[in-house]
């Protein structure tokens, strides 16, 4: 029985607890447990309302079994509790279990209570939010004032769940708006993309109490959505793909604008799955910025505190999420900004950069004049380039004629272990590009060899329309084959000889047309090759091409100058010679006037004087001498005329036979034999049949002499078979003892002579008149025996 | 007899010449230039001139495309150092072209053929 003075008190306590800073729960806990000893109840229990679920859910209980708290639930309506919440009347039953009403929960224990009453909790805005109700074991009433004196606990109870839901809300705002303020901060302490991305995807897990999370970007270019982060599932974000827009629960939640709360996906057509994992609940967010839709933010998994049981997410979650979204959407745009900037500086500090390095280049490119070096200076710069390094490259040139590829130059490390060096040193010494290039011949002669000797082994044909170096060449356009064994436009003997799986052509422009092609590889290092580098390497080449076009017309520039010089020279020798001819054909004309009237008058005084005149002889001496001048006159002025032979057929062999006719008499009276062997099918050669008996002659005196105690001259001819055709061959031999060895290579010299009585001129003016004819003359010395002479005669003059 | 005309700058030859050939059997007269030379023609034709090429004053080309002006057929012996005026055409004009030496033979047979017989 409860006095009133027992109300009071317990009144008095549930204020205190109410007052207390205990949680809710608590709270409850408390209340339960102190009304139930109080009022010497087997049970108290509370039950308040979950409004989401629309279920009674037993909150604290003295005396029913702990295990059925928070999970013990009953639907609005179900059992004495739900008619109680209904009616906001209360109920008090003698045998709640003969009550049609009752609803018995197994879980909450194995006794049946019988007696019970229940009354309801209700809020200030008259709604009820739940029950608390005692049982006993045994039957009893209750009384109106007891009913009255436990509505008024529920009152206050009602105050306690109030004041504690206000707190905890308060504080769970609190909490929530710390979390926003944090998470804000922190965006805003980045702008790194990166960054921001992923704080966003684990801020928005842990707001939410999800187990994963993925943020998604719209990709305006492409009409897709984009996953950019992600939490929770980390290896799978390479793997999810992109959806189109209005696809899958995320694209859709873009395309409206509105969020998506989703309990079980199993049953949710529009889930698209995330290959492997099983997801059970989700909530998705737009990110909106400026009005329209950005991405999406999808939380997975709701983990309930406490349990640990993946549970649906909340209105509150999905209206915090929201909030967190649109903070997300100013962050991102600003890190897309910032990033935009960024590319825009780095762009320009590239452009810079490059602007440098083709200044640079361009200097070096202007330090020499020869081609090879230039060749060389050009490789270099793209290999050693700061950053664009390729690891070889070579130059090949195009002949127009041949239609034709030809490889002029390479330049790249022989080895791995050779570009090894090579980076090291680069790395170690510091010079300016500009150094680099134009030193590069110090990186070692020897080294690159093979690789350059390799490029300038190359010929290839342009005429094949699907390779991909003809291709460069017509299409004036560069390529970069990434897949070199498969891909149909390479070569394949080319590829063997090359040995790299990615290289890259760009084409050598200069004004107007395709100079040459340039191909770089990175072999070694195997460094993709980005169309960035290739970029450069382009824009690079028409340096490149200008320089080697400028350097090309300043060489056939010189050689014209060169040509011209030279021509210049032999007009001006041609000229000397010319007056000097003539100053010397002038003189030997005048000195033969003098010379006849010298020799003349010996004669007529070698005629006058007696036989037997002491002196007569000096007479003849002086007769002699004036011929031997006047020979040498005539020879001279002959052999410095140089007249160009009169070809016409000639009959070798008649000619010969002439000479020999000729002389035949002076040959007997000097006891001279003759052998003659004019082989019969020697064929007409085109000669100046005077200029050959001159030759003859000559030969026939000079034996002549030679044999002056009687020998044997063997005369011969035959066919002399040549490239052109069939010509003639003449020797003559005799036995006139031969010379000594040293005279033999001075036989042909003008004014050489052994003889007493020569001019030295007439081998020399033979060798010129058969010369003249485009054949040839030479002596063997048969040591003793004597000289034969060897004529060549071709079928056609020279 | 004949008359030999000798044309020569060089005092020498035309002693020489006048030596020799009067020693053929000719009458030889002289003259140092083709001015004299046209002078004496004018005065006492001969049967032969022998001609020097290189004279100062009027050379033989040009005298002898006078001489032809007037005296068609009077048989002329180019007699003169230089070999190459062989090639002229002018001196076709000439009968003979005999290059100088100490040897007169050639010359000498050269005026027994170009003379007329009788």
């Amino acid at each position: 029985m409860v006095t009133e003075r027992m109300e009071l008190e317990i009144i008095g306590e549930v204020a205190k607890i109410a007052n207390s800073t205990m949680d809710l729960q608590e709270r409850l806990n408390g209340v339960v447990e102190m009304l139930g000893e109080r009022l010497e109840t087997d049970v108290c229990s509370i039950v308040l309302l979950d409004e989401e679920s629309d279920q009674l859910v037993l909150q604290a209980s003295k005396g029913l079994n702990p295990e059925a708290i928070g999970h013990v639930r009953l639907q609005r309506g179900v059992g004495i509790t739900g008619t109680v919440l209904a009616t906001k009347e209360p109920i008090a039953l003698r045998d709640a279990t003969k009550d049609p009403r009752y609803y018995y929960v197994p879980e909450t224990g194995e006794e049946r209570y019988k007696s019970m009453l229940c009354v309801p909790i209700i809020d200030d805005k008259e709604r009820a939010i739940g029950c608390i109700y005692i049982q006993s074991v045994e039957e009893r009433d209750y009384s109106p004032g007891e009913v009255e004196f436990f509505q008024t606990i529920a009152y206050q109870i009602s105050g306690v769940i109030r004041h504690a839901q206000l707190y905890d809300r308060s504080r769970r705002r609190l909490e929530q708006l710390t979390a926003l303020y944090e998470v804000g901060q922190a965006l805003s302490s980045t702008l790194d993309l990166n960054e921001v991305l992923n704080l966003i995807a684990r801020s928005s897990a842990e707001l939410t109490q999800a187990t994963a999370s993925v943020l998604r970007l719209v990709d305006f270019d492409r009409n897709e959505l984009v996953v950019h982060a992600s939490f929770g599932l980390p290896e799978l974000v390479e793997e999810i793909p992109a959806l189109k827009l209005g696809e899958g629960i995320a694209g859709h939640v873009v395309a409206t604008g509105t969020p998506v709360m989703v309990e079980d996906l199993h049953l949710e057509p529009r889930y698209f799955g995330y290959m492997g994992r099983d997801f059970q609940t989700l909530l998705c967010v737009p990110i909106i910025s400026k009005g329209r839709s950005i991405g999406a933010l999808s939380v997975l998994d709701k983990c309930e505190p406490g349990t640990g049981r993946t549970v649906p997410f909340s209105p509150a979650n999905r209206r915090l999420l929201s909030t967190f979204a649109s903070h997300a959407a100013a962050a991102i745009e600003n890190a897309f900004v910032y990033e935009r900037l960024e590319w825009l500086a780095r762009e320009k500090m590239m452009k810079i950069r490059e602007l440098s390095i083709l200044y640079e280049i361009s200097s070096a490119m202007r330090t020499t004049m020869n081609l090879d070096k230039l060749m060389q200076i050009i490789l270099s710069c793209v290999t050693l380039g700061d950053g664009f390094g390729f690891n070889r490259a070579m130059i090949l040139m195009v002949d127009e004629e041949a239609g034709a590829l030809v490889g002029a130059r390479g330049v790249g490390p022989d080895s791995a272990k050779e570009a090894g060096e090579i980076w090291s040193r680069l790395a170690r010494e510091r010079r300016s590009l500009y150094e680099w290039v134009t030193a590069h011949d110090e990186l070692g002669e020897g080294q690159g060899r093979r690789f350059d000797r390799f490029a300038k082994s190359l010929r290839l044909s342009l005429d094949r329309p699907d390779e991909v170096l003809s291709m460069t060449v017509r299409e004036r356009r560069s390529f970069n084959i990434t897949k070199a064994h498969s891909d149909p436009r390479v070569d394949k003997e080319f590829l063997r000889a090359l040995g790299a799986e990615t290289f890259a052509t760009v084409p050598l422009l200069a004004k107007d047309r395709v100079m040459g092609v340039i191909v770089v590889d990175n072999l070694f290092n195997a460094k993709p090759i980005t169309d960035e580098d290739l970029n450069f390497v382009s824009r690079f080449a028409n340096h490149a091409g200008l320089a080697l076009e400028n350097l090309l017309l300043f060489h056939n520039l010189k050689e014209l100058t060169g040509e011209l010089s030279a021509v210049q020279s032999r007009l001006i020798e041609t000229e000397k010679m010319a007056a000097l001819g003539e100053m010397a054909a002038g003189l030997a004309h005048e000195i033969r006037n003098p010379l006849a009237t010298i020799g003349g008058f010996a004669r007529r005084l070698h005629k006058k004087l007696p036989e037997d005149f002491q002196f007569k002889n000096y007479a003849s001496i002086v007769i002699r001498e004036v011929d031997r001048l006047e020979g040498l006159l005539q020879d001279a002025l002959t052999y410095s005329k140089q007249v160009p032979p009169s070809l016409e057929p000639c009959q070798v062999n008649v000619l010969v036979r002439d000479m020999v006719d000729i002389y035949r008499e002076d040959f007997q009276d000097r006891g001279i034999e003759l052998n003659v062997n004019l082989d019969p099918a020697l064929p007409v050669v085109e000669a100046d049949s005077q200029q050959i008996k001159q030759v003859l002659i000559n030969l026939f005196s000079n034996a002549m002499q030679a044999m002056y105690r009687g020998g044997t001259l063997t005369v011969g001819s035959r066919p002399w078979p040549t490239a052109g055709g069939t010509g003639a061959a003449i020797t003559i031999s005799d036995t006139g003892g031969g010379v000594a060895p040293e005279v033999v290579s001075n036989i042909f010299n003008p004014f050489f002579t052994t003889k007493r009585e020569g001019t030295g001129l007439g081998l020399a003016l033979s060798k010129r008149i058969i010369e003249g004819h485009g054949g040839d003359i030479g002596v063997i010395n048969r040591e003793g025996e004597g000289l034969t002479f060897v004529l060549h005669l071709p079928p056609k003059g020279p | 007899m004949k008359r030999i005309l000798v044309v020569d700058d060089e005092e020498n030859i035309r002693l020489l010449y006048q030596e020799e050939l009067g020693e053929e059997g000719y009458e030889v007269a002289v003259a140092e230039s083709a001015e004299e030379a046209m002078d004496m023609i004018e005065a006492e034709r001969p049967d032969l001139i022998t001609l020097d090429i290189r004279m100062p004053g009027i050379d033989g080309i040009e005298f002898l495309r006078m001489l032809r002006e007037k005296h068609r057929d009077l048989p002329v012996v180019i007699v003169t150092a230089y070999g190459e005026y062989k090639q002229d055409f002018s001196v076709w004009a000439s009968d003979a072209y005999v290059v100088k030496s100490a040897d007169m033979a050639e010359l000498k047979a050269t005026i027994r053929k170009v003379l007329p017989p009788g």
